[in-house]
């Protein structure tokens, strides 16, 4: 394999195209992950984008299969060094800005359609609420949460373009905000052709 | 590692129907929960060991207009139909198509088609914020009204999903309108999406098409269809409005710039004696423009609790034309239960219109009250006076049209209200 990651990463061995999340001892961790899966993603492994005034590139990707869908969370690596997340779900593009972990019991109720509080983002519409069934890993990077299978994933949007995305197992919550972009405004380079990507 | 090394986006994914054998192809590759087979309908899910499975069957759709796999050409993106549903109401039973569009970068987009009427839709961030649950105030579309309060059930299908359609449970739906624009929010237990949206003419859908198509034919009045005729509700009331303004802006030049005002004769006549009836000819005066009015302004202080009659007769002296008129005055007043009244006037204006450039005179004949005989009267000609009745006839016009489209569009709007629980219109 000849890498060596650090606790919550994931690789993606390029002969044998197994993926493996490590935990602190360098064990696989227990997920179902299922390998050769298709992102459906304009893009790609080492696309370089801009975000504000950052600039990123894409190391890898982690596809989260939900009981009643599917979305990408590309893993991308600031300029700073700083590793982040992407979230590409039915042609929103969503830029994880800030990452927050709190306790369950912190975490107050959830419901489809009706607004949420959340801690130190304020009051977000939850438009879905779903408990992942398995994962599909591409290339190399940092898991938005430790452990994925049979956790549940919500997403939240409020005004000005804002969102969140929560990730809650019995252990904890992890919250990725940040803001939704349109495609061109990433500035992301290079992507797969699309053109007639039908054929 | 095909999913994201890979420089080109992927040829649609081949499977095989679990049921039938038959071939199908996921354009959206993994992101598909399953797919109704084209040929058996049979529809292909995944498990949790991500291998297919037999979920259920649909029956395939005889109406659907689009095949699976037509190309949709949509600003600048290709979008590829990758499913159609015909759902059906539970409570009234109607039916419509929903055709899922999908592109790679831009996502979905769902063409909506009922009654030969479609929308365009793709999934919002806007929610509603109103305590109203009749109105939803969208920040750039304005404030949409309730049309339409429903839960579906599935009774064709087929191509690929991204989501279950195979749940049990039933969404509820709420269908907003504020024509050309839709707001459709749809609520499980799991997802309570809003999606916003805009009525397609069978024009611009064509237009999105290489091929011909035969679109079915539309009835009705579609809740989201925008009244076309003539122009939109608020240009109407700003090009009526300054229509006006310039009428009146004219009228107000006409009267000061073109036509002054002049008076060409002035006469007070008093009889000799008191007889009711009289007959005074007035001495000549010329009137000096072509095709203007004159006002004929008859007075009479002394009447008190009386009236008085004039008969004129205009001669032309130069032609010899003859314009008759007649007018009343007649005053009353008094006191009574310790408070004074009065009605009628002492004074009154005739307009005759259209004389011509000449020498005239009048010859006026008076009937008065016999038991109160008028002691003396005058009469003030003045040419060229402004008629206002051009003003309000030429109003009338300019209101005329907008009217029309108001009560049409009045019509148009009790049409398109009339399938629905929440029509602000009695439908009695």
């Amino acid at each position: 394999m000849g890498q060596r990651l650090y606790r919550e990463h994931y690789y993606t061995c390029s002969n044998c195209q197994e993926a493996f999340i490590y935990d602190d001892s360098f064990k696989v961790s227990g997920e179902t992950i299922f390998k050769e899966l298709e992102t459906a993603s304009p893009i790609v492994n080492n696309s370089r984008g801009k975000a504000g005034d950052q600039a990123f590139v894409v190391t890898g990707c982690a596809s989260i299969f939900l009981e009643r869908g599917m979305f990408n969370i590309h893993s991308i690596q600031w300029n700073d060094g700083q590793s982040g997340f992407l979230i590409e779900n039915d042609g929103d593009f969503f830029m994880a800005e800030e990452i927050r972990k709190v306790a369950p019991a912190g975490f107050k109720k959830v419901n489809p359609g009706k607004e949420t509080e959340l801690p130190a983002f304020g009051k977000a519409y939850c438009y879905s609420m779903d408990k992942i069934s398995y994962i599909s890993l591409n290339a190399t990077g940092k898991l938005a949460f430790p452990k994925y299978t049979d956790a549940v994933c919500c997403g939240f949007y409020k005004e000005a373009n804002e969102g969140a995305y929560a990730f809650i197992s019995r252990e904890e919550v992890s919250f990725l905000t940040g803001k939704f972009y349109e495609f061109k405004d990433l500035n992301l380079s290079p992507v797969r052709a699309i053109h007639e990507w039908y054929k | 590692m095909s999913g994201i090394s890979s420089h080109r986006y992927p040829s649609p994914l081949e499977l095989s129907c679990v049921q039938c054998g038959k071939p199908a192809r996921l354009y959206t590759q993994h992101k598909a929960q399953g797919f109704c087979c084209g040929f058996c309908a049979t529809y292909n899910e995944y498990d949790g060991k991500r291998r297919l499975r037999q979920g259920g069957a649909f029956i395939k759709s005889s109406k659907a207009t689009f095949k699976i796999g037509t190309v949709f050409h949509i600003g600048e993106a290709d979008f590829v139909l990758i499913n159609y549903l015909t759902k059906e109401e539970t409570s009234y039973h109607t039916s419509w198509t929903e055709y899922t569009l999908f592109h790679p970068v831009e996502g979905c987009r769902t063409l909506s088609e009922s009654d030969g009427h479609y929308n365009l839709l793709r999934a919002s961030r806007f929610y509603n914020r109103s305590n109203l649950t009749r109105e939803a105030r969208h920040p750039e579309k304005g404030m949409f009204q309730l049309y339409s309060r429903y839960k579906y059930t599935i009774r064709h299908a087929e191509g690929e999903f991204l989501s279950d359609i195979t749940g049990k449970e039933l969404p509820a739906c709420d269908d907003y309108v504020n024509p050309p624009y839709i707001l459709s929010y749809e609520r499980t237990a799991h997802e309570a999406w809003w999606y916003e949206g805009e009525y397609v003419s069978h024009k611009t859908l064509k237009s999105w098409l290489k091929e011909p198509v035969t679109l079915p034919q539309r009835e009705g009045v579609a809740p989201s269809e925008p009244f076309t005729f003539g122009i939109p509700r608020s240009q109407l009331v700003k090009l009526t409005s300054i229509a006006i303004g310039l009428l009146i802006l004219t009228q107000i030049l006409l009267s000061s710039l073109v036509t002054t005002p002049k008076t060409v004769s002035a006469k007070g006549y008093t009889p000799a004696d008191n007889s009711a009836q009289k007959t005074y000819i007035s001495d000549p005066f010329e009137i000096t423009a072509n095709h203007c009015a004159a006002d004929f302004y008859i007075s009479s202080s002394s009447l008190d609790n009386s009236w008085l009659e004039a008969d004129f007769t205009l001669v032309n002296e130069t032609t010899g034309e003859q314009y008759y008129f007649s007018g009343v005055i007649e005053y009353y007043s008094g006191y009574e239960d310790g408070e004074a009244w009065s009605e009628g006037s002492l004074d009154a204006t005739l307009t005759v219109e259209n004389l011509t450039k000449g020498r005239y005179h009048y010859n006026v004949s008076t009937t008065s009250d016999p038991t109160k005989p008028a002691r003396g009267f005058s009469v003030t000609v003045i040419e060229n006076v402004s008629l206002m009745l051009n003003f309000w006839l030429a109003a009338l016009c300019l209101l005329a049209f907008p009217f029309y489209i108001y009560i049409r569009r009045k019509n148009f709007e009790r049409r398109q209200w009339s399938n629905s629980d929440y029509s602000p219109y009695d439908t009695n």
